[in-house]
């Protein structure tokens, strides 16, 4: 009985460990119309690989030990703030928090840490497409339910273990624990003639916001493409994370 | 030494030296000070200088769950860990130097859109801050006035709606006449999915925002922040200035002071004091006024939304003390203690209809013929569970004064109340309108009152009534 336990444990401890979850090729209204497009053009996203999870402080851990310039304390202010990994008291996670994602930290660690496994970063065309798509049997509302619940509620101490909220693609937790880096998180705020930057900015504020916007009831998504529009590269924050995406499928066999 | 040198030269050297002192004192431009932020009520204090300065104004945005009313709690987005987020006062010409932090424990990004500057956005691309970082701008403060803040991040509404607001008070070089106590007013609205009054932690509404129907409408960020112990306070003789914001999201107030009329009106947070006498003053969402009075007798001065059922059902409810000598020619207070006229000012009929009557028999008919009656008739008052409002309207539930004496509430029912009575510890000196409810309808609501609410679970009969 005993190592039927021990047995499952490992099962489930594998199967934590990045899988990557095949996304059809679809498309995907994007929340805030580009400058050349019309409202309600819609984006097409091709077929890629998505990880499954977050990325964990586990799976970071084992980058760090393969990476050490990625050790907290060692990485250039230039790559992270002195926030990065702000909330890891030891060097290595603990075992209440080693399934809870990895946060606090920055575009350009993220981005090496897909490197390291032969990934990169989701586009955010990607991230969205994915991201909106319901669980299997609800609609666009348990999406925003799931998002304004998590905007409500009561802080948590820690993080909790990946897991949590899965949607219709079998990709957990892009919404309800943290926010995530994606490649080109920029994009909102910059366009190639930066004289126009000022006035596109703006469009995420105040009544801008609702100029832009493809559909404005998607509240809950003003406040992502918000997020993303206050972030530069080596900023971390406590409830930034991120997870991988690949073109081709990358078995993770590192555990 | 210097004592020894030659008149002429001694003289040179002071002229030197005031040249020089006079040339600093140019060059290194305006006198620096960092702003004193208050809270609610509190005003920051008047400017006395008479020069331009440069301010700095140190904030933070922090996520906080905190109490909206007794027993519903709320997570707060806020401005200073508190709502309103703190007043800012600077003068007319000050060259303000903003800086938001973004506390590292914050979910959101935040910014702040500053209704007194003159500039995109107010500020508000310019302070876009993600949790951890400290974002810093500058404006002239060009107009003087009062001024609404708030939290202009996508999406606004819902940043508004979870409490990001406050006011900004811009000194007119032109100063406004003194007063003598100065108070810091932000009305607002909470949209949560419960019902009012449905207790525990409760959820953001976004379906609720959107239509306009909030649960909650407060003053100073929760209900009964202005009440009791925690009122606003005056004596006779004295001038009181109220500096009053709209932080709505959706909602324009119609602000009234129950017992006192506006000396002066600012509207809508101009400088200009345009109006004479005022009762009721219109503040827009996003805008404030400031009202001046003199309060002339003691008594409580209740601060309300005069559209009055904000008032009594959703929170709009403040209080100002005023405490000093009685003054009989201003106000008499009640020259004739009548127990009953018909017509009288004391208890007035109030017709009721209370349809369809339905003959009750056994016990469970009378409750719900008595549940019937209690909804349609009493519930508007004493509210749906009987909790009644602190300090207006006696509570039903748990009631000392209502189980101490059955004869004495089917007295109430048939000929009404008034005058002091005390309900739980708690002073009320209010007026219940003699009802004009059948024996039966008494009955059977005093029935289903005494077995709800933890009442002491009896029932009365038609007979007791008669």
């Amino acid at each position: 009985m005993n190592r039927f336990f021990v047995f499952l444990i490992l099962v489930l401890t594998i199967s934590l460990s990045a899988e990557m979850v095949k996304i059809p090729r679809g498309s995907l209204k994007p929340f805030l119309k580009e400058s050349e497009s019309r409202l309600g053009d819609k984006v097409i996203v091709k077929g890629f690989y998505l990880d499954e999870y977050p990325v964990t402080k586990k799976e970071y851990f084992e980058f760090i030990e393969a990476n050490p310039e990625w050790e907290k304390g060692k990485v250039s202010h230039l790559f992270a703030d002195g926030g990065y990994l702000g909330d890891w008291k030891e060097k290595v996670p603990t075992n209440r928090d080693s399934n809870s994602p990895v946060t606090y930290v920055s575009w350009f660690s993220a981005n090496a840490y897909c490197n390291w496994k032969g990934k990169r970063l989701p586009t955010e065309s990607e991230w969205e497409y994915v991201a909106s798509i319901p669980p299997i049997g609800k609609n666009k509302k348990a999406v925003e339910s799931v998002i304004l619940g998590w905007y409500g509620e009561q802080k948590p101490e820690f993080l909790p273990s990946v897991g949590k909220y899965k949607n219709g693609l079998g990709v957990y937790d892009q919404h309800g624990m943290i926010w995530e880096w994606v490649f080109d998180f920029n994009n909102t705020s910059v366009t190639g003639d930066s004289r126009q930057d000022t006035d596109l900015e703006s469009n995420l504020f105040c009544g801008g916001g609702s100029l832009k916007a493809n559909d404005f009831s998607n509240y809950a998504s003003y406040m992502r493409y918000g997020y993303r529009a206050g972030l530069k590269g080596w900023y971390t924050a406590k409830y930034l994370g991120f997870r991988c995406a690949s073109d081709i499928k990358i078995k993770d066999n590192s555990l | 030494m210097l004592t020894k040198l030659p008149k002429p030269k001694n003289f040179e050297i002071y002229l030197l030296l005031m040249i020089i002192t006079s040339l600093f004192s140019v060059c290194s431009g305006p006198k620096t000070e960092e702003a004193k932020l208050t809270y609610a009520p509190e005003v920051p204090p008047h400017i006395d200088r008479t020069n331009e300065a440069k301010v700095i104004v140190n904030m933070e945005t922090v996520e906080v769950v905190g109490r909206l009313a007794d027993g519903v709690e709320y997570t707060f987005w806020t401005f200073g860990g508190s709502v309103p987020g703190p007043m800012i006062r600077v003068r007319e010409g000050d060259e303000v130097e903003f800086h938001l932090k973004n506390h590292p424990s914050s979910k959101m990004p935040h910014n702040i859109d500053l209704h007194a500057v003159t500039g995109q956005g107010g500020g508000a691309a310019a302070s876009l801050t993600i949790p951890g970082h400290a974002s810093k701008f500058s404006f002239k403060a060009l107009n003087p006035g009062l001024y609404i803040y708030h939290c202009a991040t996508s999406p606004v509404g819902m940043h508004i709606a979870n409490g990001m607001y406050g006011l900004i008070f811009v000194q007119p070089k032109d100063d406004l006449p003194k007063v003598d106590k100065e108070y810091y007013v932000v009305q607002s609205e909470f949209y949560t999915k419960g019902k009012n009054g449905e207790p525990g932690l409760q959820p953001f509404s976004m379906e609720k925002a959107i239509t306009e129907i909030p649960d909650y409408v407060v003053f100073n960020g929760s209900v009964g922040s202005l009440v009791e112990d925690r009122a606003i306070t005056a004596k006779v003789g004295e001038t009181v200035r109220l500096f009053v914001g709209n932080g709505g999201p959706n909602l324009v107030s119609s602000f009234h002071v129950i017992g006192e009329i506006f000396d002066n009106v600012y509207t809508e947070g101009g400088i200009l004091p345009n109006q004479k006498n005022v009762q009721t003053t219109l503040i827009p969402a996003g805008g404030s006024a400031i009202v001046d009075f003199k309060v002339e007798v003691p008594g409580t001065l209740i601060l309300v939304d005069h559209s009055i059922f904000r008032t009594f059902n959703k929170g709009s409810l403040g209080m100002l003390k005023v405490e000093g000598e009685p003054n009989a020619t201003v106000y008499s207070g009640k020259q004739d203690d009548t127990v009953y006229l018909p017509e009288g000012p004391a208890i007035q009929r109030m017709v009721t209809e209370v349809k369809p009557k339905v003959s009750a028999k056994t016990p469970k008919e009378i409750l719900a013929n008595g549940e019937r009656v209690y909804k349609s008739v009493c519930a508007a008052c004493h509210m749906k569970e009987g909790q009644g409002v602190v300090g207006v309207f006696p509570p039903l539930a748990k009631s000392d004064y209502l189980n101490a004496d059955k004869a004495r509430a089917i007295q109430i029912l048939k000929k009404g109340l008034s005058g002091p009575i005390t309900v739980n510890g708690q002073k009320y000196n209010n007026v219940m309108p003699h009802l004009e409810l059948s024996n039966e309808e008494i009955a059977s609501v005093l029935s289903y009152v005494y077995n709800q609410w933890g009442n002491k679970g009896i029932m009365v009969s038609e007979a007791e009534v008669r």
